[in-house]
């Protein structure tokens, strides 16, 4: 024990220390810190003045718009990110002079567009459309707000002047809403609690968050362990630790080793995550199952898809050589990836329920599932606990013997076959 | 079982455990007791009884028994692919035998012999962002050695190897050899009482060399149990009590430097009789005629082969020519059918 705690304490050293390890764990909240600020800076230059000129040939619109901008403007200060618009009338029929004088302006930033109404818009048969000018095409703001402004400035004006009450209209035309809620449940006390209103963002966006978090740190964290292992086979260092520790002792440790620094980038991720969110007031979007579940569903898929990094580490003698033996663990990896939309949308469903009980796709199905309220039953989280445990017994057994024997080699890499050759029976093996 | 066996010669007197004269590791600084018990002290320092091995079709090791006496400097050499590091790895239980015994200080526990043993492996291998100090201290406390007396030896062996102002630079600022005595000191520094050092002066300049030839004799004199394995057949002659010649995967040679060379040693004549009279004589196994002087392997005591000359007739020139174990290594090579592929 004493030597697995000593090889776990040196490891985990090497292990922060490693450029890999240091830009994984200030990658991640560097991304989330910069795209908070990105976002407040877009919304901040969201919000300056938009003046636009307005060429209006129909004679008729420019007061409404003038006035749904001043009503816009008036609530614009009440409403942060919502930047006041400025119109400013132009001569009826401007020549191509005038334009260009116009698209000068909004050159110089002086305006931000000018739009153009058609004599006879919204009157005549062929129905002339509006020509919105701008040097920001992508910026749809400001040309979609002009648009649903006269699209029903004009349907108002048609009902009139066929005697229909608009607002009438408006009521029949009124869509229905559908409040979507969870079911109802015994409290603990006994009571009856009613479903709570669904949260596209509890529901959805923070699950695939939790999930893509753990996703990431053993994506990430096993390939390290792989390396660690392929770099002590080439500079023989593997010989003189195994002239001095039993493998399985060396191989726990340095599984426990990078189950601690994946722990440690965890805990950075959560700390950063929850400061961005009480931050932005998504405070209620954590789910507290969801802080629990990460580190331990970190630990018992580290636990095994680590075991099998660190066996096909041994096997070969070079990172390139791994590739080959890496193509089938990585596919197992990533099929739940593949199939967490799918869990999303029916957390209790037979894909959701399969994936709970495979013990290699456990951890990071298990995270989707309890992230989503009212999570899975506990007698599912802990007979999936005790799959993945008994797996991690049996990947760490297995690949302690192919351990034992590739640390040894050198030259051609093993093939899967040799490989379980080594697993079942080691003397028959090189 | 294996007989009792201690290597002869004053420099056995002592044992590293009980020695005041040891230079490295005071007696306060020493808490691992790596002393056999009652029955161990019975065995040989290493024992291997028709210990076999094959990968796959080829026999690496093939029912080879050793038996290493305590205190003294073994020689294992045998060209390359002989299966010399696979013996070694055997006994570190680092590969697991097909069949036969081992033993270390009359312990066959492949954990026990792991704890008894230090070894340094032909490839050296340090971490290159650690530094000196941390690779030995990291090395000492997997091998059970505490904190406090593992700091003290380390200091003491830095000292000893001039290592010091190098302490604490990390592995990849130093030069090789700088790095081979950090190996060697990582390997020794738990004061074990059998090493194995598998071709330890390999890649080192002669000074260097000349240091840890010095210190391997020093760890000899305070009864270090010492497995030397190498192809380097001149430091084998210096350093090895006894030798053991293992050629495809076969033991070949075994006994001490003057036993091996026995029957091997050519003696160099002039005498009127000539190359036709030391033919004619019993137990003359072979003449090589330079004209004025031949050279004459004789079966049994050279003075028997004096004393018949002298009777019969005039000698001008008797010496004998002791031959080099490279040349006892590189004949028995030849006629085992060379080197293993």
């Amino acid at each position: 024990m004493n030597r697995i705690v000593t090889v776990m304490r040196a490891e985990f050293r090497a292990l922060v220390r490693t450029r890999a390890f240091i830009l994984l764990a200030l990658s991640m909240p560097l991304f989330g810190l910069g795209s908070a600020w990105l976002a407040t800076y877009l919304q901040r230059s969201d919000t300056a003045p938009r003046r636009f000129a307005v060429i209006d040939a129909s004679g008729n619109l420019y007061d409404a718009i003038a006035q749904a901008a001043a009503n816009r403007n008036a609530n614009s200060s009440k409403e942060p990110g919502m930047a006041p618009f400025f119109p400013e009338r132009i001569s009826a029929s401007p020549t191509a002079a005038e334009k260009l004088a116009l698209s000068d302006r909004i050159r110089s930033k002086e305006l931000f567009a000018f739009l153009e109404i058609p004599k006879g818009f919204g009157v005549e048969e062929s129905n002339p459309p509006l020509r919105y000018y701008s040097a920001t095409p992508n910026d749809t703001g400001l040309s979609r707000w002009l648009s649903e402004l006269l699209t029903n400035t004009l349907r108002q004006r048609r009902y009139a002047a066929l005697g229909i009450d608009g607002r009438a209209v408006a009521s029949l035309e009124r869509p229905i809403a559908t409040e979507r809620l969870g079911i109802y449940e015994r409290g603990a006390n006994g009571e009856i609690q009613e479903g709570a209103a669904v949260d596209m963002k509890r529901t959805a966006i923070a699950p695939m968050i939790g999930f893509y978090v753990l996703f990431i740190l053993v994506l990430m964290g096993a390939p390290l362990l792989l390396q660690a292992v392929v770099e002590e086979k080439s500079s023989r260092i593997s010989e003189v630790l195994l002239g001095l520790v039993e493998p399985t002792e060396l191989m726990i440790g340095k599984l426990l080793a990078a189950c601690a620094g994946m722990l440690l980038i965890a805990a950075l991720y959560v700390a950063v995550g929850l400061g961005i969110a009480n931050r932005y007031g998504w405070s209620d979007l954590v789910s507290p199952h969801a802080l629990i579940a990460l580190p331990i569903c970190l630990v018992l898929a580290l636990g095994q898809f680590g075991a099998i990094f660190l066996a096909i580490g041994a096997a070969v003698s070079s990172a390139r050589e791994a590739q080959s033996l890496l193509m089938p663990v990585n596919l197992l990896f990533i099929l739940p990836a593949v199939a967490v939309a799918s869990i999303l949308q029916n957390p209790t469903g037979p894909l959701a329920m399969a994936g709970t009980f495979i013990p290699l796709w456990s951890p990071l199905v298990v995270m989707v599932r309890v992230s989503i309220p009212p999570g899975p039953p506990a007698w599912q989280l802990i007979t999936a606990a005790l799959l993945c445990l008994a797996s991690i017994a049996v990947c760490v057994w297995a690949a302690g013997r192919i351990f034992r024997i590739g640390l040894l080699l050198q030259g051609k890499p093993p093939s899967l076959r040799q490989l379980a050759q080594w697993v079942v029976g080691e003397r028959s093996a090189k | 079982m294996f007989d009792r066996g201690r290597c002869e010669g004053p420099a056995n007197q002592t044992k590293a455990i009980s020695s005041p004269m040891s230079f490295m590791v005071p007696q306060h600084m020493r808490p691992i007791d790596y002393r056999p018990d009652e029955n161990a002290r019975a065995a040989p320092a290493i024992g291997l009884e028709n210990v076999r091995k094959s990968f796959g079709k080829l026999k690496a090791v093939d029912n080879l028994s050793l038996h290493v006496p305590e205190g003294c400097i073994y020689g294992f050499i045998g060209p390359n692919g002989s299966g010399k590091t696979t013996t070694l790895r055997m006994i570190m239980n680092l590969i697991v035998p097909d069949g036969g015994r081992l033993s270390v200080l009359g312990k066959s526990e492949p954990s026990a012999r792991r704890r008894l043993i230090a070894y340094l492996p032909e490839e050296k291998g340090l971490y290159k962002k650690m530094t000196a100090r941390e690779q030995i201290l990291y090395y000492g406390t997997l091998k059970g050695m505490p904190r406090a007396a593992l700091l003290d030896a380390t200091q003491t062996w830095l000292e000893r190897l001039d290592l010091v102002a190098a302490a604490d630079k990390r592995i990849e600022e130093l030069s090789k050899g700088m790095g081979q005595k950090v190996q060697f000191i990582a390997t020794v520094v738990t004061n074990p009482r059998v090493l194995i050092l598998d071709e330890p002066f390999s890649g080192l300049d002669p000074a260097n060399a000349d240091v840890l030839l010095a210190t391997i004799l020093e760890l000899k004199k305070q009864g270090v149990t010492i497995l030397y394995s190498t192809h380097e057949m001149e430091v084998a002659e210096r350093l090895c009590d006894r030798v053991c010649m293992i050629h495809k995967g076969r033991k070949v040679l075994d006994g001490t430097l003057d036993e091996v060379r026995a029957g091997a040693d050519v003696i160099r004549l002039r005498t009127s009789g000539g190359a036709a009279l030391l033919a004619s004589l019993p137990d003359v196994e072979l003449v090589k005629d330079h004209g004025n002087m031949q050279d004459v392997r004789f079966a049994g005591d050279s003075m028997d082969l004096l004393r018949k000359l002298v009777a019969s007739t005039r000698v001008d020139r008797f010496e004998t020519l002791r031959m080099p174990l490279h040349e006892i290594f590189v004949n028995i090579v030849k006629s085992a059918g060379g080197v293993p592929q």
